[in-house]
């Protein structure tokens, strides 16, 4: 028993220096993107600027709690999420402030970045329709409303409403098209749904290519096809070299897009420091980084995507606001839960 | 724990909104169908993987018997999310699987069904069962076997006519768990499009921002567990029978001819090769594809960090838990009993629900700290506990304290109240009955409940997410880094790290050794 607890005891001392690092210089940094490129991003600031970079990682909505009950004392510097309704959200609870910096209101376009400077989007990600090429013709596809048609009936995959890219997509509708055309747009997908919904996104373009087809249309982003052709299975290439991607709306509303995104909490402790980080995420060293390893497309217009989105054309995007997408989300899920959306 | 439950309790008394109302209708039936469905089949063959198995190795000789048992406790290393990833691709349409699927059944198999989510569970929790009816029938007294064997009652007889009335009480007990970590499962069920009261609790919770409406059906998610315990007591609470003599013979195991060891060896080397050689050859599989990216120096110290809450949580569950039954053995009332079945509250709701309730509860410790060191040092302290390894490792206790009083406390019922009684008798206080007689008879009741919790903590995942301090990593949330993002085969290389330490735990925890026999 003795030598347990002696190990157990040497081990809770490790594990104390662990979680303690000194704190001279350092932005805490609380995130839901689980990319290695972000973590090459943070160890190049480090290098650059002597900035140390804490990181927890985890779903941006628990992190949204976590910062609300730690209140004033905070530890949070800058709060980063996948998903812009997020940043929107802790915008209107109060615990994002505005960035002061020209330097990043210059590297971002307008259309990725908060009105009143409360954050920055980082990057970006279209949510396309992809076509199984072999049994669609592209000159078959137009619009997200379009995939209601009789033509799509059984042959449209499309992943659970408690996934937050859907509830988003559905959420930029409202604003779009009214509460009324949304809910007759999803009910109409929902009719048309070659299955229940299950999977992820990757596993509806897996669903389309498969020797047992389960449908032939699929709402999903784009970068995950990028990885998928560059994946180290030749299972998942075979697959993406079958699937073809299609901007639609591009009459309309525009193609909708995910951006991810970070504001400094009004508690930070470290402002400058955090300010400076954005800054550098910002920068054209730093976007070609996230257009290069991920398949994401750069907010900053001086960087080029990588060749794959190039390839894939511009596009149109949605320009809905994004304080609208926001303060649709739960609309959009009482919509979803409405039309039996599983 | 029932500070936490207060808020939660609460809740009934507040109107219900709209929303309630909506999620009610649209998916209330849905979730109740699914629930009871995943509960009734994993229970089911849970049991029976884990029971059967736990016969075979523990009354029966046949070659590779120490080395088979000690392999059946491993799956309980992959987490059920892992194992449904692997599934689905091993599953995949290509796959020769479907193809003689496809020949013999007219159809695919669907790997995202509610069939398969049965299964896939009950392949990965079926170790709960395993490991807590062995440990009961390592402290099994011959004398009742031999009785029958000389009777010439049959193999399958004496598994179903006297083997199943013995082990109820740990069988179903140990059910009880698998149960409950269904119930707060979201990983695989929401992968797999599969409404349940998660689904419901996260809904209301992140989608409508009502946390009162996510902790009703937190509190339908009590009544269900209540349900499923109030049927623990009526099965297995019958009879209750325990030793009056310390003469306690060990089990002499039974031999078996060459055939019916390779019919042993087809079914347990077949469940064993499903439920983790299968995973575990994919992951290598995996990892052999992505090793020269996926490697980073934070293996190392996740692997520190890991192995260091998984056992300090583990130890404190272990002190407690022998605490909470020995008050509810000495005093077996109904509030004693309800309150100590709460602990299962705990382990019943999602993660994410305890991370909250917890995130508030270090929230007014931290208020109260700083009253006290304003008052004392004149000093605001500001977060003093909050973000620091105690919240983790307060909440490991809470959400996993369920599992070490389940499989300590069936062997309470097990070892009876003679010899304690017999201890005060002999004028012997509480404290030293409980470390010179208790503690030695729970010694195997205790090796499995450290396992339990040990492998459980390395696993854990959503509190460990939430409430981890800066760049804290364990291998778990290593792994599912990836898997977030799709991209499982990135993970492989911890998850495997992952299945190797938590083999390491069991082995050692395990490992035969002297036995001090009762009453030395």
């Amino acid at each position: 028993m003795k030598p347990i607890i002696s190990t157990v005891f040497v081990l809770f001392i490790a594990l104390f220096l662990v979680a303690c690092q000194s704190d001279d210089q350092v932005v805490n940094l609380y995130t839901s993107r689980h990319y290695d490129i972000d973590q090459e991003l943070y160890d190049l600031f480090t290098e650059e600027t002597g900035i140390q970079v804490n990181i927890i990682q985890a779903g941006g909505d628990v992190l949204i709690e976590r910062i609300l009950s730690e209140g004033e004392n905070s530890p949070a510097d800058l709060f980063m999420t996948v998903n812009v309704s997020l940043l929107e959200e802790a915008k209107a609870r109060g615990i994002l402030q505005p960035f002061d910096s020209n330097t990043i209101v210059d590297n971002v376009d307008q259309d990725f970045i908060d009105p009143d400077n409360f954050y920055t989007g980082l990057s970006m990600r279209a949510r396309i329709i992809a076509y199984h090429k072999d049994r669609v013709q592209p000159s078959e596809l137009s619009t997200y409303e379009a995939l209601t048609e009789p033509q799509w009936r059984g042959r449209l995959l499309l992943r659970s409403s408690s996934n937050m890219y859907n509830q988003n997509m559905v959420a930029a509708f409202v604003p779009l098209l009214g509460e009324a055309d949304t809910r007759s747009m999803i009910q109409g997908w929902v009719n048309n749904f070659a299955r229940d919904p299950q999977g992820n996104d990757r596993d509806q373009a897996r669903a389309m290519a498969a020797t047992n087809p389960e449908g032939d249309v699929a709402i999903l982003n784009t970068y995950y096809l990028g990885l998928m052709l560059t994946s180290s299975d030749p299972a998942d290439v075979a697959v993406a070299e079958q699937i073809g991607v299609f901007f639609p709306n591009q009459a309309t509303t525009g193609t909708h897009i995910n951006v991810s995104g970070a504001g400094i909490t009004s508690t930070s402790k470290n402002v400058a420091a955090a300010t400076q980080l954005l800054e550098f995420l910002t920068s054209e060293r730093a976007q070609a980084v996230f257009a290069g390893g991920n398949f994401e497309y750069p907010v900053n217009p001086r960087v080029e995507p990588t060749q794959f989105l190039q390839d894939l054309g511009p596009f149109n995007h949605q320009t809905v606001p994004f304080s609208q997408i926001s303060q649709s989300m739960e609309t959009a899920y009482r919509l979803m839960l409405e039309v039996d959306w599983t | 724990m029932l500070i936490a439950l207060i808020p939660v309790l609460f809740v009934v008394f507040t109107p219900a909104s709209d929303e309630y109302q909506l999620l009610v209708e649209t998916r209330l039936q849905t979730s109740i169908v699914n629930t009871v469905v995943l509960l009734g089949g994993v229970g089911l063959l849970s049991a029976l993987f884990g029971s059967t198995a736990a016969w075979l190795v523990s009354i029966y000789e046949f070659k590779g018997r120490k080395l088979l048992s000690w392999l059946l406790m491993l799956p309980l290393a992959i987490p059920s999310y892992i194992l449904a990833y692997v599934f689905v691709d091993v599953l995949r349409f290509s796959s020769p699987i479907q193809t003689v699927s496809y020949s013999l059944l007219g159809r695919y198999l669907n790997p995202m069904s509610l069939t398969s989510a049965i299964v896939l569970f009950s392949l990965g929790l079926y170790p709960y069962v395993y490991v807590v009816v062995r440990s009961f029938l390592s402290r099994q007294s011959a004398t009742m076997f031999d009785a029958a064997r000389l009777f010439g009652v049959k193999r399958v007889k004496l598994f179903v006519g006297y083997g199943l009335p013995l082990m109820r009480a740990s069988i179903i007990s140990s059910v009880v768990l698998v149960l409950m970590e269904v119930l707060s499962d979201y990983g695989l069920v929401d992968y797999f499009g599969i409404v349940t009261f998660t689904t419901l609790i996260f809904g209301s919770w992140f989608r409508f921002r009502q946390i009162t409406t996510a902790l009703r059906f937190s509190l339908w998610l009590l009544v269900i567990v209540f349900v499923v315990l109030g049927a623990e007591r009526l099965f297995s609470n019958k009879k209750r029978f325990a030793y009056a003599t310390t003469k306690v013979r060990s089990l002499r195991r039974m031999r078996l001819t060459s055939a019916q060891q390779t019919g042993v060896w087809i079914y347990l080397g077949g469940l064993l090769l499903i439920a983790f050689v299968i995973p575990l050859i994919q992951l290598f599989i995996w990892a052999s594809q992505t090793y020269s990216i996926s490697i980073n120096p934070n293996l190392g110290q996740a692997v520190l960090a890991t192995l260091a809450v998984a056992l300090l949580a583990g130890f404190s569950i272990l002190v407690l838990t022998i605490i909470l039954a020995n008050v509810g053995r000495n005093r077996p009332k109904l509030m004693e009993t309800i309150l100590l079945r709460i602990t299962l509250f705990g382990y019943s709701v999602p993660g994410a629900v305890v991370a909250v309730i917890m995130l508030l509860l270090f929230q007014r410790l931290d208020a109260a700290v700083d009253v006290v060191a304003m008052s004392v040092f004149g000093l605001p302290r500001g977060l003093f506990l909050s973000g620091t390894i105690l919240m983790l490792l307060s909440a490991y206790v809470v959400r996993f304290m369920a599992i070490g009083y389940q499989s300590i406390e069936s062997n309470y019922q097990k070892i009876g109240t003679n010899f304690t009684n017999a201890s005060y008798l002999l004028g012997k206080g509480k404290l030293a009955t409980l470390w010179l007689v208790d503690v030695p008879m729970l010694l195997p009741g205790m090796a499995s409940a450290m396992i339990l919790v040990t492998i459980d903590i390395i696993k854990e995942l959503p509190l460990t997410l939430v409430l981890r301090p800066f760049n804290f990593n364990t291998l778990a949330t290593l792994t599912f880094r990836y898997a977030a993002e799709e991209q499982v085969a990135m993970g492989a290389v911890a998850a495997l790290i992952m299945i190797l330490l938590s083999s390491v735990v069991i082995y050692v925890i395990s490992r035969p050794r002297k036995d001090p026999r009762y009453g030395r």
